[in-house]
This record gives C-alpha cells, sequence and structure tokens, in this order.
C-alpha cells in the first residue's frame, strides 16, 4: 500500500506514535547524530547517523537468559543497516534474547535520496527496500509511505500516486548517480588468503576494535560470568579474540586478526549464505582512526 | 528457550587421573545418547563455562579435564554432589564405519578417543588400533583401561620422557607409527596443535588418502552453537561443522595449524 504524508503533518504523525509507543531516532548529541529516544515530533531529523541502530536489538552488553522486551519504533533507520538485520538473522536468529526483540521492535526504513560521505551501498542493495515494515522517501512537501503493515497506518496519511513514486523512485536513483559502484565480480572466489594490504594495514591499525563496533553486520560476542552470565560484543582485531587456554592463538598477529575480518565479510560468510557480510553502509572507514577502508580490499581484488 | 542456557546437573563422582588431569561423572540430566567425538559446554555458575569432549556415556557423562585455565581451575576444586551445569552435545563427530580406525591420540586426546573405543567395543567392533603419546608415564591417563584394551585391540604407548620404570617406547607419538597395522584405514587423530600437524605429515607420507584423515579440532569457544564467531577455521565453525574435520575440508586453510 502506498500513502503520503505533508512534512507538517509528519511531525503530528511521530507524536501520535509517541503516544503509543516508544520512539526512538536520530537525535543530535554533542557533535554527532545517534539513535536516541524521542520526546515529541519536533526532535526528529532524517539523518545518517555514526553508528547503526544495532544496539537496539543486539545491545553491547547484555544479560543472558532474560525475557523482558519491550516493544519500540526506530525512525530514520537506513537501508544499509535494516540489511544488515536481515544479515544478523541468518546467525543469530536461534539466539532468543536477539528474536525476541527483532520482534517487537519496528525499524522504519527512511530511503537516502543522496549519497552519505563513506558508504556504497549501491555496490550491494542500494537504498530502497523490497521487505519492510514502513519505507519512507522524502519527495519535496511529502514523504511517500510504502507499508503493507496497517498498525501504523493514521488518519494523517493522505492518498498517494504513482506519480509520487516515480518522483521516489527518481530521488533514489540519485544516490546510483552519485556514489561509486565497486566490481563485487566473483569477489569471494578471487580473494586469496595472501594478500600484501594486510601487512600494510596491520602496520598503522590501533586495533580499538572500532570498526567491528560500528559495523551493522558484525556479530561476534563473548561470553562472561560475573554473578549472572552476560554476553558482551566482542572484536576480531583484538589480540584475545582467538586465545586458547595456556596462551596457544592461532592469529598471534595483527595481520591475520585483520585478515580474519575481511575474509570473514567478503569470502567465508559468502561461501557459508550465499551474500557479503557487508551492506556498504561505510560507517568502519568513516569511523577508523588510521584509514584502513573495505573498498581498498576489494578493490586490491577487482581493481 | 534460550538454546545457551544450561541444564542443572551434579557432580556424581571425581577422581585424579594425573596430576593435572582430574575425571567427573556428571549425572545426564539431557538424556541422549552423544556420537563419540562430540562435546558439551560444561557450565559453572557465576565463572563461566568450558567446551569439553565427552569420554564416555553410560552411568553418567564422563569428561577428563586438564586444569589449564581459569574455567578448569575452578572445576579441578570441586567437589562430589556439587551443581553442574550442562548443555550440548554439540557438534559432528567421529565417522561410524565398518572399516579400520587408527587412533592417534596425544595427551588429553585420549579421553575423546575413549568414546570412538567404546562405541566401538560396544558394537562388537575392534579393528581398532590406539597409538598414545604422552609427556612422561606419570601423564599418562586411564592406566588400567589400556591394559583391558590391550587383550581386546593392538596398543602402542609412547612417552616423551621416561623414568626409571619405564620399558616402554620413547619419543613423540609418530616415532610409533611403524606399528600401524593397516594404512587404508580411516585415521583419528586427537591432541595438540603441533602433534596432529606432524602427524598428518607423517600420514601422507604414509600415502594416506587426505579423505581418510579426521582431526578433532579445538579453538576458543564460546557459545557452541556456531553463533558467537569465536572457533571459525576458514568458513567453518569448529562448533557445529566440527570439532571433527574430514582433513581434505580443511588442508588448504592457513591458520590450520598454529
Amino acid at each position: 500500500m502506498m500513502f503520503k504524508i505533508s512534512k507538517k503533518n509528519f511531525q503530528n504523525y511521530v507524536d501520535f506514535l509517541i503516544g503509543k509507543y516508544e520512539v526512538w531516532g536520530p537525535k543530535k548529541i554533542g557533535s554527532d547524530y545517534v539513535f536516541s529516544k524521542l520526546n515529541n515530533g519536533q526532535e526528529f531529523e532524517d539523518v545518517r547517523t555514526v553508528l547503526s541502530p544495532k544496539d537496539l536489538i543486539y545491545p553491547p552488553n547484555e544479560k543472558l537468559f532474560e525475557d523482558n522486551f519491550k516493544e519500540i519504533i526506530v525512525l530514520g533507520v537506513k537501508s544499509c543497516d535494516y540489511r544488515a538485520f536481515k544479515m544478523l538473522d541468518d546467525v543469530l536468529g536461534i539466539d532468543s534474547n536477539y528474536s525476541m526483540r527483532r520482534r517487537v521492535v519496528h525499524m522504519f526504513n527512511f530511503v537516502c535520496t543522496e549519497p552519505c560521505k563513506f558508504g556504497f551501498c549501491t555496490t550491494f542493495y542500494g537504498p530502497r527496500l523490497e521487505e519492510y515494515e514502513m519505507q519512507f522517501t522524502d519527495i519535496g512537501d511529502y514523504y511517500l509511505i510504502e507499508t503493507n503493515d496497517l498498525r501504523f497506518v493514521n488518519d494523517l496519511f493522505e492518498k498517494a500516486s504513482d506519480d509520487d513514486l516515480k518522483i521516489a523512485l527518481e530521488k533514489s536513483k540519485n544516490v546510483y548517480k552519485k556514489m561509486q559502484k565497486l566490481n563485487m565480480d566473483k569477489l569471494s572466489e578471487k580473494i586469496g588468503w595472501e594478500n600484501p594490504l594486510w601487512k600494510e594495514f596491520s602496520q598503522r591499525c590501533i586495533s580499538c576494535g572500532a570498526c567491528n563496533f560500528a559495523c551493522p553486520t558484525c556479530f561476534c560476542f563473548d561470553v562472561y560470568d560475573e554473578n549472572d552470565r552476560y554476553r558482551e560484543w566482542d572484536s576480531c582485531i583484538l589480540a584475545g579474540f582467538s586465545k586458547l587456554a595456556g596462551n596457544a592463538n592461532p592469529r598471534p598477529t595483527l595481520d591475520l586478526r585483520l585478515r580474519q575480518r575481511f575474509l570473514h565479510k567478503l569470502k567465508f560468510h559468502y561461501e557459508n549464505f550465499n551474500y557479503y557480510l557487508c551492506t556498504g553502509c561505510g560507517r568502519c572507514i568513516e569511523i577508523c582512526p588510521v584509514n584502513i577502508d573495505i573498498r581498498d580490499v576489494i578493490r586490491s581484488v577487482n581493481p | 528457550m534460550n538454546p545457551m542456557l544450561p541444564l542443572k546437573s551434579k557432580i556424581l563422582d571425581l577422581w585424579d587421573e594425573t596430576d593435572d588431569i582430574k575425571s567427573f561423572l556428571i549425572e545426564d540430566v539431557i538424556n541422549k545418547k552423544p556420537l563419540p567425538g562430540q562435546f558439551y559446554e560444561l557450565s559453572l555458575s557465576g565463572l563461566g563455562e568450558v567446551p569439553i569432549s565427552f569420554a564416555s556415556w553410560e552411568d553418567g557423562l564422563l569428561f577428563s579435564i586438564k586444569r589449564a585455565g581459569k574455567i578448569t581451575e575452578y572445576l579441578h576444586r570441586m567437589k562430589k554432589n556439587d551443581e553442574i551445569g550442562i548443555r550440548g552435545p554439540y557438534g559432528k563427530g567421529f565417522p561410524i564405519t565398518d572399516k579400520f580406525k587408527v587412533l592417534i591420540a596425544g595427551g588429553i586426546g585420549l579421553p575423546p578417543a575413549r568414546s570412538v573405543i567404546e562405541h566401538s567395543l560396544s558394537n562388537s567392533d575392534n579393528k581398532i588400533q590406539l597409538l598414545y603419546g604422552a609427556r612422561s608415564p606419570r601423564d599418562l591417563v586411564y592406566k588400567e583401561l589400556l591394559n583391558e584394551w590391550k587383550k581386546k585391540f593392538d596398543v602402542k604407548i609412547t612417552v616423551d620422557v621416561a623414568d626409571d620404570n619405564w620399558s616402554g617406547h620413547v619419543g613423540v607419538v609418530t616415532k610409533i607409527f611403524n606399528y600401524i597395522k593397516n594404512t587404508d584405514s580411516f585415521f583419528y587423530i586427537i591432541g595438540p596443535t603441533i602433534m596432529m600437524k606432524f602427524a598428518v605429515m607423517e600420514l601422507k607420507k604414509m600415502n594416506v588418502p587426505d579423505e581418510n584423515i579426521f582431526l578433532s579440532m579445538e579453538r576458543r569457544m564460546k557459545c557452541g552453537i556456531g553463533i558467537c564467531g569465536h572457533c571459525n577455521i576458514g568458513k567453518y565453525y569448529v562448533c557445529k561443522d566440527g570439532p571433527v574435520f574430514n582433513y581434505s575440508l580443511i588442508k588448504d586453510i592457513p591458520e590450520l595449524f598454529f
């Protein structure tokens, strides 16, 4: 189904949602936009955030074996982040904490109409989704709304025309026009274990793990006990990630750990699931303090 | 239910095997017969979990555990009737086959080999040979059982360092490969990574095909169910695709042995 809502009424719509649910969206905190709880419709801004909303479904640290999950709506989600959840479903879907939250956290996609600085989503799936709960596209004075879910439809919605959809499609095509598309041809087969980039990257990587934490598709976690049992996001870049009792370590050096990170995304996960564990969101590139760039890895194989 | 939630069980009995290896007989509250080579997550509430291959399954689950890290240290301090959590059995075990099986076990690799031996013997299959290497005579586990096994099939034992009472073989386990009866066997290798590396090299010199070699791999493991991302060897996860791998699947992976 297709609707549209004027920008003016959109704020009222957000207020309507806030009346019924806890609503989150991008909010400026300090110098960056991050997903935060919204208090009213005026606070909403359709801006790509520094971090994805991964933590709203898969928190950085959580107590295991809990079953108390609240229903929330997240506005301003981008297609790169939404796609990432589809990927995480294939791995974390058997986990009850993850799958329970996945059922009660509603992610509303806001289609990008301009490329972001580091993103390369057009290499994979682009800014529009084919599967969504609610999809909003800025078409000027209005948002076009695509949905098959009547739960979130409101009286403020107006009928949309095919022309409105045409404008929305044009707007998203703008991203394709301006963004460089990388060549992924048979990359998972062509990318080798050996690549001079691992050593090169390892000379400047500071093992901060920010790439893992900013990545919407990174799923690795550690489990530890502190009275109760917890899990916490882990980072394959850290030395302890694969260390065994007695300090034996299959990846004792940083170049081997960087190799693991890139091969997991561009080779191993593809071999298991037939897609790359990357949505081209560009967040790892943006956040890396020493300019390690996954696009360089892809280009080193397919110039 | 959360797949990582352990079931409450208790330690029915425990005893020393060596200076740093203890055996634990644990009530099998899961009550599912494990396949030889599979493992369980043993859980100490508030302390942590550790993946351990089972050694035997009859009056309970038997685990023989070497004191090697934080959790195994805690385990060694436990007493009879103490509570312990278990979940499993996990992973893929050794193939069940009519073929002759040569088991090559190093150190704490013998307990998982025992699961294969007992499975075979309980099916009146004694087409087995055991080559077992330990650091020293003091480090040998299951000493009485080894003597019983010797009556049923060929058992060869070697130690890295002998003592005054030792009259057997001395040297790493590959030193006794000349006793291998039949190179057209399945070879099941369980032990430290360096031992597995050299065992495979020797078997390749004997023209054993890759497909006949099976390795029980070890990696840092957290969840046991293929989601925490720690135990991968290339595209495989040791917890769900292993711990037992056919060598032909993993032989080209550079970080196989380390």
